[in-house]
C-alpha cells in the first residue's frame, strides 16, 4: 500500500505521556493491497461486480448504525444489499431473486427501517422491461418485487420515499421525456404522469435526478434538449418548472447530473462542463452559478449530492483529469477532499454519516470492486481503534504509532482514523480528543469526542 | 349578465336542487380494491385503522387459513407492493361468533383490539412486525364483553373492555398496560358494549350499557380531578345487540351512534343547551356494527349496509347527507362489490379527510376510497362555461 511512514520527531512533552506499554499496535482497517493513495479510510465492500454496469446507491441507517450499500453483483447474478457497520464483518443479502437483476439501483428506507429499492430491469418474469419496486419487509412482509406499471422501458430510474413513505420515482420514457412514477394508495396502484418540460437531451442514465424537498415534493432536474438545466417542482397546485440555459457552457457528454435541496427548498443541481464542477442554485428569482471544482472532468451519478442539517452541499465525483474521486463541500467557500487517488472508478454516490459526516460508495473498475469511504464509516466510538467497545492502551498504542505532531501529514491510511480533528495531522489537539474519549477497562463513552 | 346566461345559471341549479342526496354529492370515482379473495366464509365484522400519517391503510378481519377450519384475526397492510396480510392471533378467535375486532388510526400508526378466547389482546405495527400483547382478560365471552380502542394524543393506545364484572379501562404507558377499574361514585361499575373515545385534550370518555341498571350511560375521565363522571341518557333505550360507537370531534366535543336491532340512532352532546341530542337515522340498517368517525374538520359519517348497498352518511354540520357506494362488478378486476347483507362497514378518514371504508362482499375484502366528490355549487359555476361552449359553437 502506498504511502508515508509515520514521523518519529520527538517534539512535545504530549508524545511522552502517550508512550508507554510495549503494547503491539493495533491496526483498525485492513485494505486490499491493490488500494491506491487513499485520504481518507477505505473500506472494500464487495468483489466481482460488473465494471462496466456497476452502479451504486447508499443511505446511512441511523436506527442501527450502518452504512447500506446497493449495487449489481456478477456472481450472484442479481442485486446485492451490503450493511456495513465499523468493528463489524460486512452482512449481504440478495435484494432479488437470482436471475432478477438490471440496472441503476435506487435505495431509500422507509419510517419502519424498510429497505425499498427501485430498478430498471433487463429481462425478468415480472413483465416486459420497464422498472421494478422492490420491499425488503422483513419478516412480515418477507421479500416483493412488482413492475412498476406504466414504464415500460423505462430508464434512469432515481428514486425517494417521502415522509409518509411514499414513493416516487422519476425516470426517462423511451421517448426522452422525464416523467414522474407514484404510488396511488386511494387506487391502490402506480401512476405514471410526464414532468411537464422539454425532453431529455438524451436518455442517458446520468442526466436525470430527483429530490425530496422538506414539504415533501418532489424536485426533478434533468438536462433538456434545449440545452438547459430544467428543474420541476411537484406541489399541491401542479408542477412549476424553472430552466437555466447552458448552451454557452453545456455540461460534458459523460458528466452526470445531480440535484439536491437545501434548508429553504432551493433546488441545487451539479454537473460538469469545462469550466469544472458547476453548481446552479435556484433561487426565486434567479439562477446563481456556482464553479464547485475548477478544472476537473467530474463523473456524477444522480445519487452524488447531500445537504447536511447545516445546509451545507457535499457532491461526491470522479475526476477523470487525475483519476480521483473527490468530496466537494462549501463549508467556507468551495474545496475538494481528495478520497482516492490513482484509480479507475465511477458512480460516486453520497450520503451523511454519522454525527453527519459524509460517506461515499463507488465503483472501482480495475478490481471489480465496491469501495466505501469517508468519516462517516468509523462507528461512534473514534478513538476505539480496536473496536473492542474500550479506549484503552491497545487504542493509545496505535495513537502513538500515528502521532505525527502538528502541521506533519499523517500519509498512512491507517493512521488517518487518529486525525479527529481531520486537519491531516496527529498532534495534540488530536491527543485532546483522544484523552477525553479514555475509559482503560470501562465502556467508551460514545459522545466523548463531541 | 346577458338572459342566455341568466336562463342556464337558473337551469342548472334548478337541475342541482331537485337530485336526490344521495346522487347530488356525485358518486363520480369511488375506487375500489380487493384486500383478500378470501376471508373467513361467515364474516362480517371487521375493522379499519390509517397508517403512516392516515396515509396507508390497514384492514382486520376473520380468516380461515387453508386446511385449519378455524377462524384467525388477519390484518393487511397496503405497501407499494401490493395487499399483504397476516394472522394476528396465535390462537383462534372465538366460534362461530367474531372476536369483535376494534381498530383505531394514531398520527404513528394504527392498532386492533380483539378477544381471543377469554383475552384481549391489542396489535400494533412496528418495523419488524405486529407486536402483539394482552392487556386484559375477562370471565365471559358474551358479545356485551366486547373491548373497545382508541389512540391518544401522546400516540399510545387506550382500551375498555368488560372483565365480566367491571368495566375497564387500560392504557399503554410506553413499557405496559395499565388497567384501572371504572369507579364512578365510589362504586364498581359493568358496562356492556363500551366504546371509548380520547379526545385531544387526553380526557377520555365512554358509552356503555350498565350492567346493573341496564340503561346507557355516557361517563368522562377528568384529568383534573382523575375521576369519572357519568350521565344516565335516558333518551338513548340500551343496545341489546348492535353497538355503541363513539367519538370526539376535533373540539373535543363527544358524539355516539346506537345500533339496535336495525335502528341506528346518533347522539351528540349540544354544549349551548348542556344536553345531549339523539337523532334517529335509520331503521333498516342490516351491519351488525356501526363505526362513527370525524374528520379532521369535524364532519361526522357512518357507514352500514342496508337494503343490499353499502351507505355513507355524513354530517358537516347541516344536516346528514347519504351517498350510496356503486354496486356490481368492479370495473378493475370485474369482482363483485356487492356488500353481504350483514357485513360491518368500517370507516375512517384519511390525511385529506377523504372517507376510507372496508367491508365484505362476496368476492372478499373490499376496500373504497371517494376521492373527489365536487359539491353541487360547482356544477352551478360551471353553467357560463358551458353557455360560452354553446355560443361558439352556435358561430
Amino acid at each position: 500500500m502506498k504511502g508515508g511512514s509515520v514521523a518519529t520527531k520527538q517534539t512535545s512533552a504530549w508524545r511522552s505521556a502517550v508512550a508507554g506499554h510495549p503494547a503491539p499496535v493495533a491496526v483498525l482497517v485492513a485494505l486490499v493491497a491493490s488500494l491506491g493513495w487513499a485520504a481518507v479510510p477505505v473500506r472494500v465492500v464487495d468483489t466481482q461486480v460488473d465494471p462496466v454496469r456497476c452502479q451504486v446507491d447508499l443511505f446511512y441507517d441511523v436506527a442501527r448504525d450502518q452504512t447500506v450499500v446497493a449495487y449489481p453483483h456478477v456472481l450472484t447474478a442479481t442485486f446485492r444489499v451490503a450493511r456495513v457497520a465499523s468493528c463489524q464483518e460486512i452482512e449481504y443479502r440478495a435484494l432479488y431473486e437470482q436471475g432478477v437483476t438490471g440496472l441503476d439501483v435506487s435505495l431509500a428506507r422507509d419510517s419502519l427501517g424498510l429497505l425499498s429499492a427501485v430498478h430498471r430491469s433487463l429481462g425478468d418474469p415480472l413483465g416486459p422491461l420497464g422498472l421494478r419496486y422492490t420491499l425488503d419487509g422483513g419478516p412480515m412482509f418477507g421479500l416483493s418485487t412488482i413492475a412498476i406499471d406504466g414504464t415500460t422501458k423505462g430508464r434512469a430510474p432515481v428514486f425517494a420515499l417521502d415522509g409518509h413513505d411514499r414513493p416516487y420515482v422519476a425516470f426517462c420514457r423511451m421517448d426522452g421525456q422525464p416523467s414522474l412514477a407514484t404510488f396511488d394508495v386511494r387506487r391502490g396502484r402506480w401512476v405514471v404522469a410526464p414532468v411537464p418540460g422539454p425532453r431529455m437531451a438524451a436518455p442517458e442514465a446520468r442526466f436525470l435526478s430527483l429530490a425530496l424537498d422538506h414539504q415533501d415534493r418532489p424536485v426533478v432536474a434533468w438536462y433538456d434538449e434545449n440545452s438547459s438545466v430544467s428543474v420541476a417542482t411537484l406541489g399541491s397546485g401542479g408542477w412549476s418548472s424553472r430552466s437555466c440555459r447552458m448552451e454557452a457552457d453545456p455540461p460534458i457528454d459523460s458528466s452526470g447530473l445531480c440535484v439536491a435541496v437545501d434548508s429553504v427548498d432551493v433546488p441545487w443541481v451539479a454537473f460538469s462542463t469545462v469550466q469544472g464542477l458547476l453548481v446552479l442554485r435556484f433561487n426565486v428569482l434567479n439562477v446563481v452559478t456556482q464553479v464547485a471544482a475548477p478544472g476537473v472532468q467530474a463523473l456524477l451519478s444522480p445519487h452524488a449530492m447531500v445537504v447536511d442539517p447545516a445546509n451545507r452541499i457535499r457532491i461526491g465525483f470522479y475526476n477523470q483529469v487525475d483519476r480521483s474521486v473527490y468530496v466537494a463541500a462549501n463549508d467556507f467557500g468551495w474545496s475538494s477532499t481528495l478520497v482516492e487517488s490513482n484509480v479507475s472508478a465511477h458512480s460516486v454516490s453520497i450520503a451523511l454519516g454519522s454525527l453527519n459526516r459524509w460517506i461515499v460508495a463507488y465503483c472501482e473498475v480495475d478490481h471489480q470492486q465496491i469501495r466505501l469511504a469517508g468519516l462517516g464509516l468509523w462507528g461512534t466510538v473514534q478513538a476505539d481503534f480496536d473496536c473492542d467497545g474500550r479506549v484503552s492502551t491497545t487504542d493509545r498504542d496505535h495513537f502513538e504509532a500515528c502521532a505525527t505532531g502538528p502541521s506533519i501529514p499523517q500519509f498512512d491510511a491507517n493512521c488517518l482514523n487518529a486525525d479527529f480533528d481531520r486537519d491531516c495531522d496527529v498532534d495534540q489537539d488530536d491527543f485532546a480528543v483522544f484523552q477525553r474519549c479514555w475509559s482503560g477497562g470501562d465502556s467508551a463513552d460514545v459522545h466523548c469526542a463531541d | 349578465m346577458s338572459l342566455p346566461l341568466v336562463r342556464t345559471l337558473a337551469l342548472c341549479t334548478a337541475m342541482v336542487l331537485s337530485l336526490p342526496a344521495w346522487l347530488q354529492a356525485a358518486e363520480l370515482s369511488w375506487s375500489f380494491q380487493r384486500v383478500d379473495a378470501e376471508p373467513s366464509p361467515d364474516a362480517t365484522q371487521l375493522a379499519l385503522g390509517l397508517g403512516g400519517g392516515a396515509h396507508w391503510p390497514k384492514v382486520f378481519y376473520d380468516k380461515t387459513p387453508a386446511g385449519v377450519g378455524l377462524k384467525y384475526l388477519a390484518a393487511a397492510s397496503l405497501k407499494p407492493t401490493g395487499w399483504s396480510s397476516t394472522i394476528l392471533s396465535a390462537a383462534a378467535i372465538a366460534s362461530p361468533t367474531s372476536g369483535y375486532v376494534g381498530a383505531a388510526s394514531s398520527s404513528g400508526g394504527a392498532g386492533a383490539v380483539w378477544r381471543t378466547g377469554n383475552s384481549f389482546q391489542v396489535a400494533q405495527f412496528t418495523g419488524p412486525g405486529w407486536q402483539v400483547s394482552t392487556p386484559g382478560s375477562t370471565t365471559s365471552i358474551a358479545p356485551v364483553h366486547r373491548p373497545s380502542i382508541d389512540y391518544g394524543p401522546d400516540g399510545r393506545a387506550v382500551i375498555a373492555y368488560s372483565n365480566g364484572t367491571r368495566l375497564m379501562v387500560a392504557g399503554h404507558d410506553g413499557s405496559r398496560w395499565q388497567n384501572d377499574a371504572v369507579d364512578l361514585l365510589g362504586a364498581a361499575e359493568n358496562g356492556y358494549y363500551p366504546s371509548i373515545a380520547v379526545g385531544s385534550d387526553g380526557a377520555r370518555h365512554l358509552v356503555y350499557r350498565s350492567a346493573s341498571q341496564n340503561r346507557t350511560y355516557y361517563a368522562v375521565h377528568d384529568l383534573a380531578t382523575g375521576k369519572w363522571s357519568k350521565t344516565e341518557l335516558s333518551g338513548v333505550p340500551p343496545v341489546t345487540a348492535g353497538n355503541y360507537s363513539l367519538a370526539v370531534n376535533p373540539n373535543n366535543v363527544p358524539s355516539f351512534a346506537c345500533l339496535r336491532s336495525g335502528t341506528l340512532e346518533f347522539a351528540s352532546f349540544d354544549t349551548a343547551a348542556g344536553a345531549w341530542d339523539v337523532t334517529s337515522l335509520a331503521t333498516d340498517v342490516d351491519s351488525t356494527r356501526v363505526n362513527l368517525a370525524f374528520d379532521g374538520n369535524g364532519r361526522a359519517g357512518l357507514a352500514f349496509v342496508s337494503e343490499d348497498l353499502v351507505r355513507l352518511m355524513l354530517n358537516d354540520g347541516g344536516g346528514w347527507t347519504t351517498h350510496t357506494l356503486p354496486s356490481g362488478p368492479a370495473p378493475v378486476g370485474g369482482y363483485d362489490r356487492a356488500p353481504k347483507s350483514n357485513s360491518e362497514v368500517a370507516l375512517a378518514f384519511d390525511a385529506d379527510n377523504l372517507p376510507v371504508l372496508a367491508y365484505y362482499s362476496r368476492a372478499g375484502v373490499i376496500l373504497a376510497y371517494d376521492p373527489i366528490v365536487p359539491e353541487p355549487a360547482t356544477l352551478v359555476m360551471m353553467a357560463p362555461v358551458l353557455t360560452l361552449a354553446g355560443r361558439r359553437r352556435r358561430r
